[in-house]
């Protein structure tokens, strides 16, 4: 299959880099947006709409919403271009005057996002036609659509640039020192963790317990640790956390122990910690 | 009119933005930083990822993997961060990653050493891969013979250690007869 | 696992009296699938809608021939009643699912259309024809629904043997843009008013045509289904249970959350995994939030549709706490991220839960207070008052869904009906308004609203202990079962089977708007241009949640197409009308 819209030669002529540049610095001051919804989610869409909202307000920097590409400066596109909406698009991108700055907005509009290999979509505005800014997110923070704004204006520079890393020394991140001598103890101890409180807050509770015992002169003491790890309980301001540390005492270490052969279960009662 | 007295009831709504940052709340999902130091070319966000922005290729001419995160195409789920062992994709707070024309730009490469299987020499793992497994059973508990019994394992690919587990196998079975 | 007593038993006995019935059962308790004949399928649906007060939630066609050398069709029922007076429902221990199946030989795939005696099917019979290439003898309408107009014909793309799921077939020439077949109505002096597929007053693509006489709308015909993406085979192809949700999540830009609920219960319900109740408790302040914020945009939409864009602005400025509390809940704006099979991907700390709370106790404040504003306006009254009714008759004959059934005396809400993750131990009430019009939608979502903040407050305080999530279990292959959620549009279906590499078979995704085209119609008609907007809009559609949207039914004797050139020049000239003889 040939390429799937091929930019007609005037428009072409009228849409270098440096026409395009050339308006941006003209527009600087107002700037007339169109929207095309191209098959998205509507997600992009509400957070453009979010954006127009009172708490962003982009028309401090002049930005308009008009209701045709004839008026337009710039042509905000979201949505993975599924086939329908193709010609729709085609027609508003060449209605509007040139030169002509196309914006992608969310992941399906910079490549089609998690839809861009289904039957029913194109992936990605740029499938079609020259894309000029690309606002990534699914959706994208009201922020990032604002700070894509004032980046074509040229109000903002640019932070991000292609970063290749290829100086591989084969060294890695593992400094083999485990608490109870078996990293397969903090495994235990993370998956637990992220059982309890999922992947984020679950981090967070595994550096607190495994922070704490570390400090700990003896690990498999088994009254040196329940003391240490009430006092962390008793330290914790966020009864969640202290909570799941309960729980990672009870049972994550209690059954090492067992499984260490350190203590069973008889006289395991006085060290489980107890809620309040 | 109501409603504008309700609306006169809070001043100024409208954020400096982009001349005063944006503050983020606690654990939001941003921009997924990678760190090259940290990752050891598993895949496992690249089986996890459900959108396929994250992609490790393997280049046999140059003998490197090569992984990948296009930024254009991530959704931002953290399901990366979520399976990466070493916490080498972790989400951030970022949210400013607009581009200009280049959307290559948006993506972030890592190139990795690969390592050939002592049997048939074709490349099967990381080198990285190769030595934090070996680190792993190291710090497992094992005494000395049991670490050197399995990490002779890690030393081939998963077909040469296929092939050799059911030879070892029909070797016991022909040796008791 | 210990099972208790099936439901829907009496249901199954009656029906038996009636028709050849057998009992399949790959659900949990109550949900029962019955095998019929092809043959008897309208009329054991019509009785189990009509008779026994079911309502259609779903139907899937599903490619059975590796399985059985068939194809198949199921209708789901949601039995609840039939509602149209107070009191006329089942008690909540007789509430069930019926999924009745029916099996269509692959060498002959033809069924009778239920669509004939149960009007609520026709859009699910068209579908079934463009994806499956099943057909329903007898219908109506033969025009292409859900695939886009340039899709080749005599491909049907949800067959397992059809296509690759990435094939994509070359597209038409820009200028040689196919056309969409409107039926047009008959009569003299009337016009028509393309809306969309791009238009300012909408959000998403959707192409309306509105037929009018003077400034009264007299039919409309609609063509959606632009945003059809291919999620389904997508999601059979590529994507394992854990990457579905995420998915599932984008299948729509506001309810994506109730979505990807009701696609990991649908799973979860198979195999009957006991989710902690710190999760389902989780599950139920997500959905109650992305209820909020959609509300929140709908009541601001009605005002700006009205003219009163000052409280548009003033009810987003709420909708921003709301989306700023999703952020603290979720790490986004929207509740995206969350959800996997066996729980949530993350918890709440107590200084997110005490946050939480203040966000709540604002957000109840100022809208309380904005709500007033808004509703104090005659204007805004009298633009809402007895525009766009939906018939209760009708109603009853095309199951809509959401504040848009309950706005026209239906105490239809899935919560209530049959209570999924929370919602058993929780108080609430459901907000039903009589009069069908666009003002009782308005005033059910109002309702809603400070329900939603009830449920968030009352699920933040009594948040169980225990983990957020459990290892999944083993999907049994060809298994099936649905997950139901009431999104803020309405009731949300997905009908899921399993497959036997621990994927998914075949997933059918019903979206809330789905159910609430069809009678969309019957709501234009009487009602001025000036109006129709605001009639979209208080359906709250979403569009690419429908996303295979079809064309509603018109009931025609003949059709007539008219050159667009003619009916141009009978725009300007008002002179020989072209829609004469």
């Amino acid at each position: 299959m040939g390429p799937l819209y091929t930019v007609p030669e005037n428009i072409q002529k009228e849409n270098t880099v440096e026409k395009k540049l050339a308006h941006l610095e003209k527009i600087k001051r107002t700037f007339f947006v169109y929207r095309v919804d191209a098959g998205s989610c509507n997600g992009c869409d509400i957070e453009i709409f979010a954006v127009i909202s009172p708490l962003w307000d982009p028309e401090r920097l002049g930005f308009k919403l008009v209701a045709s590409p004839r008026h337009a400066d710039i042509l905000v596109c979201t949505g993975s271009v599924t086939r329908d909406m193709r010609y729709p698009l085609l027609r508003a991108y060449e209605a509007m005057p040139d030169p002509k700055i196309v914006a992608a907005v969310g992941a399906c509009g910079c490549s089609g996002g998690i839809f861009h290999d289904a039957y029913g979509n194109w992936g990605g505005i740029d499938s079609h036609i020259p894309v000029d800014l690309y606002v990534p997110g699914c959706p994208p923070h009201p922020a990032t659509i604002l700070e894509g704004f004032a980046l074509a204006l040229g109000i903002i520079d640019q932070k991000l640039k292609k970063t290749v890393h290829d100086n591989d020394n084969g060294k890695v991140p593992f400094d083999g020192t485990s608490i109870l001598n078996n990293s397969l103890f903090e495994r235990d101890i993370y998956v637990e963790s992220k059982s309890l409180m999922g992947y984020i807050h679950g981090r967070v509770l595994y550096k607190k317990y495994c922070g704490a015992m570390k400090t700990a002169k003896k690990a498999d003491d088994v009254s040196e640790v329940t003391e240490l790890m009430k006092h962390l309980v008793s330290q914790e301001e966020d009864p969640r956390y202290a909570e799941c540390l309960r729980v990672l005492h009870n049972n994550v270490y209690m059954q090492w122990l067992d499984r260490m052969m350190i203590m069973g279960d008889e006289g395991k009662n006085q060290y489980l910690i107890k809620g309040a | 009119m109501k409603i504008l007295e309700f609306a006169k009831k809070e001043k100024m709504v409208t954020r400096d933005f982009p001349v005063v940052p944006y503050e983020v709340t606690e654990g939001f999902r941003g921009k997924p930083e990678y760190s090259y130091e940290k990752c050891l070319g598993c895949g496992a966000c690249a089986v996890a990822c459900p959108s396929n922005a994250i992609t490790v290729k393997k280049d046999e001419e140059r003998g490197l993997s090569v992984w990948k995160i296009d930024y254009n195409r991530c959704i931002f789920c953290g399901r990366c961060d979520e399976v990466c062992p070493t916490e080498a994709i972790s989400l951030s707070k970022e949210y400013v990653m607009c581009v200009l024309f280049d959307k290559e730009d948006l993506t972030v490469t890592g190139e990795m050493k690969l390592r050939k299987c002592d049997s048939c020499s074709r490349y099967y793992s990381t080198e990285r891969l190769h030595n934090y497994v070996y680190n792993k059973l190291i710090s497992a508990g094992w005494d000395k013979a049991t670490i050197d019994e399995k990490a002779k394992h890690l030393k081939f690919c998963p077909d040469c250690r296929r092939e050799q587990a059911i030879n070892n196998y029909v070797n016991q079975m022909t040796k008791r007869g | 696992m210990e099972k208790t007593e099936v439901k829907g038993k009496k249901f199954i006995s009656e029906l038996g009296n009636l028709f050849k019935v057998e009992v399949i059962r790959h659900q949990p308790d109550d949900q029962i699938t019955i095998l019929v004949d092809r043959n008897d399928l309208p009329e054991v649906v019509k009785t189990l809608y009509y008779k026994m007060g079911g309502w259609l939630s779903t139907m899937a066609a599903n490619d059975e021939r590796e399985i059985n050398g068939n194809y198949a069709v199921y209708y789901v029922l949601s039995m609840e009643g039939n509602k149209m007076e107070e009191g006329d429902e089942l008690p909540p221990e007789e509430k069930c699912w019926i999924t009745v199946k029916a099996l269509i030989p692959a060498h002959d795939p033809v069924y009778p259309s239920v669509a004939l005696k149960v009007p609520a099917a026709v859009w699910y019979e068209r579908e079934a024809r463009d994806m499956m290439g099943l057909v329903a003898e007898g219908l109506p309408d033969q025009r292409r629904l859900a695939l886009s107009d340039d899709f080749p014909a005599g491909i049907y793309p949800l067959r397992k043997d059809s296509i690759d799921y990435r094939e994509k077939f070359a597209p038409y020439d820009l200028v040689k843009e196919p056309d969409y077949d409107f039926l047009y109505p008959e009569g003299e002096g009337i016009m028509d008013v393309p809306l969309g597929p791009t238009h300012i007053t909408s959000d998403e693509p959707g192409h309306f045509r509105l037929f009018v006489d003077g400034e009264t709308i007299i039919d409309a015909d609609y063509k959606l289904f632009y945003v059809h993406r291919g999620i389904e085979k997508l999601a059979e192809n590529r994507l394992d249970y854990d990457q579905m949700a995420f998915i599932a999540e984008r299948i729509c830009g506001i309810c994506g959350f109730a979505h990807a609920v009701s696609c990991i219960e649908s799973s979860e319900n198979v195999t009957g995994l006991d989710v902690p109740l710190r999760a389902r408790a989780i599950r139920t302040i997500c959905l109650e939030t992305e209820r909020l914020h959609s509300h929140l945009l709908n009541i601001g939409l009605a005002s700006e549709f009205t003219g009163n864009v000052t409280a548009f602005l003033q009810m987003f400025k709420i909708r921003e706490q709301t989306m700023e509390m999703a952020q603290v809940l979720t790490g986004g704006r929207k509740t995206y991220g969350m959800i996997l099979t066996g729980g949530v991907r993350r918890d709440i700390t107590d200084v997110e839960r005490r946050e939480m709370l203040k966000y709540m106790a604002k957000v109840e404040a100022d809208f309380k207070e904005c709500l007033d504003g808004v509703i104090d306006s005659p204007n805004f009254l009298k633009r809402l008052t007895g525009v766009g009714v939906l018939n209760k008759k009708i109603a009853r004959d095309f199951s809509p869904v959401g504040p848009n059934v309950r706005g026209a005396g239906f105490n239809r809400d899935t919560r209530y009906d049959h209570p999924f993750d929370w919602y058993k131990n929780i108080d609430f009430k459901v907000p039903v308004y009589n009069d069908g019009d666009v003002l009782s939608r308005v005033l059910v979502r109002a309702g809603e609203v400070f329900e939603s903040i009830s449920i968030i407050r009352q699920c933040l305080e009594l948040l169980p202990a225990g983990p957020v999530m459990v290892k999944k279990a083993f999907v049994e292959p060809y298994s099936h079962s649905i997950g139901y959620v009431e999104a803020p549009r309405g009731e949300d279906i997905h009908w899921t089977m399993h497959g036997n590499a621990q994927k998914v078979h075949r997933w059918r995704v019903r979206a809330s708007t789905y159910n609430n085209w069809p009678s969309l119609r019957f709501q234009f008609r009487g009602n001025s241009v000036a109006d129709a907007p605001l009639i979209v809009g208080s359906l709250d559609p979403c569009y690419s949640c429908s996303e295979r949207v079809t064309i509603v039914d018109v009931k025609k004797q003949k059709t007539k197409i008219i050159q667009m050139e003619d009916l141009k020049k009978y725009a300007i000239t008002r002179k020989d009308s072209p829609l004469k003889n």
